[in-house]
């Protein structure tokens, strides 16, 4: 609507012999342009582009009957378009050929007819036409007007494919990546794959699937050489035409820096693609990386609502985090009984950390009421699984008869085993079975041994008890140095009640030992580090 | 019977002569530039105020269609974007009306007797203020040559005679002293006649740039073909009236059925 203020010429007092023009708001040209509309020609009649070809297919010329014949398609005529196609089929043109199979293939201007349409493409295809040739391939692939035959599919595709049809490579691509009527070959797939997308074909929309599986046959090295540069490849292809699973192999890659550089932010991206097609890993590690701040800000709210995806869909790793989210309150309110829920689900899939949660919720009444049986009953699974937390308090539960009689050697046995998988709180325990001779012969050195396993790996009541043993020299020659050294480690890695006991303890130990004495056992306790890997 | 005696003339004498003989050509035709200047303008003129009142009427009731379909919408669909047009609108459509029905609808068609033509032509090549040769004279000149050229516009002869005149009657007849003098005072006269006629040259061909000359040429052309483009352009912009007019009606109705 803005008729922008040309300047137009008038004279604006005429009785002035002056120059002076003024501007105007548009009327005037406004007026010329719906002038311009009036006066404007009729337009010419279009020269007709056909005349030269309709007279070239007149005289029997077989590639303008054909262009007569795809130009009549375009504008609808369809008999006409026909008859002209057949006119070039009289002279074998191949095109013509591929093209009335297309007409039947799709009904156009004839009844739809696939066995009719086959012939046609078989006609061309005999002549080599590679269209025509992916054509028959397609219809032996689909049992359209010829049996279903995917070894005479593949065989068709290969002859188009070796003329340089990219769409042709791509489904014999596919044929050998998934062993369709031709031997299953990753190698051959590949090929087919990287020939096509030289020619500049790049993707093909069934192709995800198997250049998925391409990377999964690079990342493990089966039917292919181990290779993770090029598994990230194929990943990355079949990722970006949205394959989930391929996203989140990518992310993978780039989480790890597998064939990738190492990128926790791209990582993320994969895992969010994936998660969002309802991958349960993807949801899961994108929970993760939220929860833990990798490559996207810390974010619990975030993290849960990916775990709880993943954890309605049943992945038990989710169910755990989720689990240990309410339990921590992280993203959720703090909530025992709904973290109870998610073990429960995770422990009853025999997952040895939950059974173990469970049961230390039933031990300590945590979401459920206080119940030691049950409290067993799930450390037992726990701990039949190995899970070395799990033994260590299903021998507590022997030991003080919580849950189940008291059994003292089952309690040793279980101490035993989680005590050799390195369980701190076991090592202590079975080193007090040992010096109280309970579940086993009463044994000083057998004792010592287990405490100092416990208090070099830096836990205050191992120390403690260590550093009794030293002041009494129980299974060990007595040596006030070493037990002030460990007794005052014990003091200054805990707190509350356990470090006044520790101190006292440090106190009455110093009681006995000269200045220099104390000295050196200071000076001990300060170089003094945990072993590592305990 | 006596003989003429044939003076014959000095060199100077003659010089001032040849030069009055070119002073008179070249002001005679600057005359009939004048004239056609001032015809052209008049023209045009008369040829605006023809369009306005057919068709620029009918854009201004056009673009008052607009401003109301514009503003219907506004109270349709509120937003600072719908009412920021809506007064747009209205604006342009005000600023339509004004030049539609301003000073140049008023213009009349105009034809000038031969005889008013003479007379201006006259008054042209005496009074045109460009050929003065001091300010004061300049002055004088600029305010008779206004009063002649509205007196030839509006066709009044009379008043022109009389103009030139009450001009002449004024004129100070101021010869220069001896022959040198009156040389010098001719060829500064052909000098200023020669400069205002290359500011008329100038001003025509602006004019005949003009987009009132190309619609005037477009209404000549089409005349050939027996055709009246003022009168085609008031039927196209009526059918756009008519459209904008239902549109409106539309809008009403969507008004009156939209929920309070």
């Amino acid at each position: 609507m803005s008729d922008e203020s040309q300047l137009q010429v008038r004279p604006k007092d005429s009785d002035s012999s002056l120059s002076l023009w003024r501007a105007s708001s548009g009327l005037i040209a406004r007026g010329l342009r719906d002038a311009a509309v009036l006066t404007e020609p009729p337009p010419l009649e279009p020269a007709d582009p056909l005349s030269e070809i309709r007279r070239l297919a007149e005289e029997g010329d077989a590639d303008a009957q054909y262009d007569l014949g795809d130009e009549y398609h375009d504008s609808g005529d369809l008999a006409e378009a026909a008859e002209w196609l057949r006119r070039a089929d009289e002279q074998g043109h191949a095109g013509a050929e591929n093209y009335l199979g297309a007409l039947y293939c799709y009904g156009e201007g004839v009844t739809r007819d696939f066995t009719e349409a086959a012939k046609w493409f078989r006609k061309a295809a005999e002549q080599g036409y590679d269209l025509a040739q992916r054509n028959l391939g397609d219809a032996y692939n689909d049992g359209e007007g010829v049996p279903q035959d995917y070894a005479e599919a593949a065989g068709w595709f290969r002859m188009a494919a070796e003329q340089g049809d990219t769409d042709a490579q791509y489904k014999l691509g596919i044929a050998f990546g998934i062993g369709k009527g031709v031997p299953q070959d990753y190698a051959e797939a590949a090929r087919w794959f990287r020939t096509a997308a030289k020619q500049g074909n790049t993707d093909h929309p069934d192709a995800a699937f198997v250049q998925y599986k391409l990377g999964l046959a690079c990342q493990t090295g089966r039917g292919v050489p181990r290779d993770r540069d090029e598994a990230a490849r194929w990943f990355r292809k079949a990722a970006e035409q949205g394959h989930a699973d391929a996203q989140y192999n990518l992310g993978d890659a780039c989480y790890y820096g597998h064939g990738v550089p190492q990128d926790y932010a791209e990582a993320v991206g994969w895992y969010h693609k994936a998660a969002e097609q309802e991958h349960v890993r993807g949801q899961h590690d994108l929970g993760y990386v939220y929860y833990y701040g990798q490559g996207v800000p810390q974010d619990y709210a975030e993290a849960v609502k990916w775990y709880r995806k993943a954890a309605e869909q049943g992945h038990a790793p989710a169910q755990q985090a989720l689990g240990n989210a309410y339990y921590n309150g992280h993203g959720v309110p703090q909530d025992y009984a709904g973290a109870v829920t998610w073990y429960r689900k995770v422990a009853e899939q025999n997952h040895a950390d939950a059974q173990f949660r469970l049961g230390y919720a039933y031990s300590h009444g945590r979401g459920v009421p206080q119940d030691y049986a049950e409290a067993v009953r799930w450390y037992s699974k726990a701990a039949g699984q190995g899970h070395a937390a799990g033994q260590n308090n299903l021998g507590t539960a022997y030991y003080c008869g919580q849950g189940v009689a008291q059994d003292c050697a089952e309690a040793v046995r279980w101490f035993g085993r989680a005590a050799e998988r390195g369980n701190a709180d076991a090592q202590l325990s079975l080193g007090y079975a040992n010096y109280h001779g309970k579940g086993v012969p009463q044994d000083y050195a057998e004792a010592v041994s287990w405490f100092s396993k416990c208090a070099s790996a830096g836990n205050a009541a191992g120390q403690y008890a260590l550093g009794l043993a030293h002041y009494y020299g129980h299974g060990i020659a007595p040596d006030y140095v070493q037990a002030h050294m460990w007794v005052d480690l014990a003091a200054s890695g805990s707190a509350g009640n356990d470090q006044k006991t520790y101190s006292s303890a440090r106190e009455t130990v110093a009681a006995n030992m000269t200045p220099e004495q104390i000295a050196e056992a200071r000076r001990l306790a300060q170089a003094w580090k945990p072993e590592p890997g305990q | 019977m006596s003989r003429p005696i044939i003076r014959r003339l000095k060199p100077e004498e003659e010089e001032v002569l040849r030069k009055r003989e070119e002073l008179a050509a070249i002001r005679a035709t600057l005359a009939e530039r004048e004239l056609e200047l001032v015809d052209l303008r008049s023209q045009l003129a008369a040829f605006e105020g023809r369009y306005l009142r057919q068709v620029g009427i009918l854009y201004a009731e056009l673009d008052e269609w607009k401003a109301r379909i514009s503003e219907l919408e506004a109270r349709l669909h509120p937003s600072a974007a719908s009412t920021a047009q809506a007064e747009e609108a209205r604006e342009h459509a005000r600023q339509t009306y004004e030049e539609a029905h301003g000073e140049a609808s008023e213009a009349k068609d105009f034809t000038a007797s031969p005889e008013l033509k003479r007379m201006y032509r006259e008054a042209a090549k005496r009074i045109h203020p460009d050929l003065a040769t001091d300010p004061g004279d300049r002055e004088r000149r600029t305010r008779f040559m206004a009063e002649a050229n509205r007196a030839y516009e509006a066709g009044d002869a009379e008043s022109l005679k009389r103009i030139l005149d009450e001009y002449e009657g004024g004129a100070e007849a101021v010869k220069g002293e001896g022959i040198g003098a009156e040389l010098i005072r001719i060829i500064r006269q052909i000098s200023l006649a020669k400069t205002r006629l290359s500011t008329i040259e100038q001003e025509l061909a602006a004019l005949r740039k003009s987009e009132i000359a190309l619609l005037r040429r477009q209404a000549e052309e089409m005349q050939q073909e027996d055709r009246d483009l003022l009168a085609e352009l008031a039927t196209a912009v009526r059918e756009q009236i008519e459209l904008a007019k239902k549109k409106h009606e539309s809008l009403l109705e969507q008004e009156r059925h939209k929920p309070a």
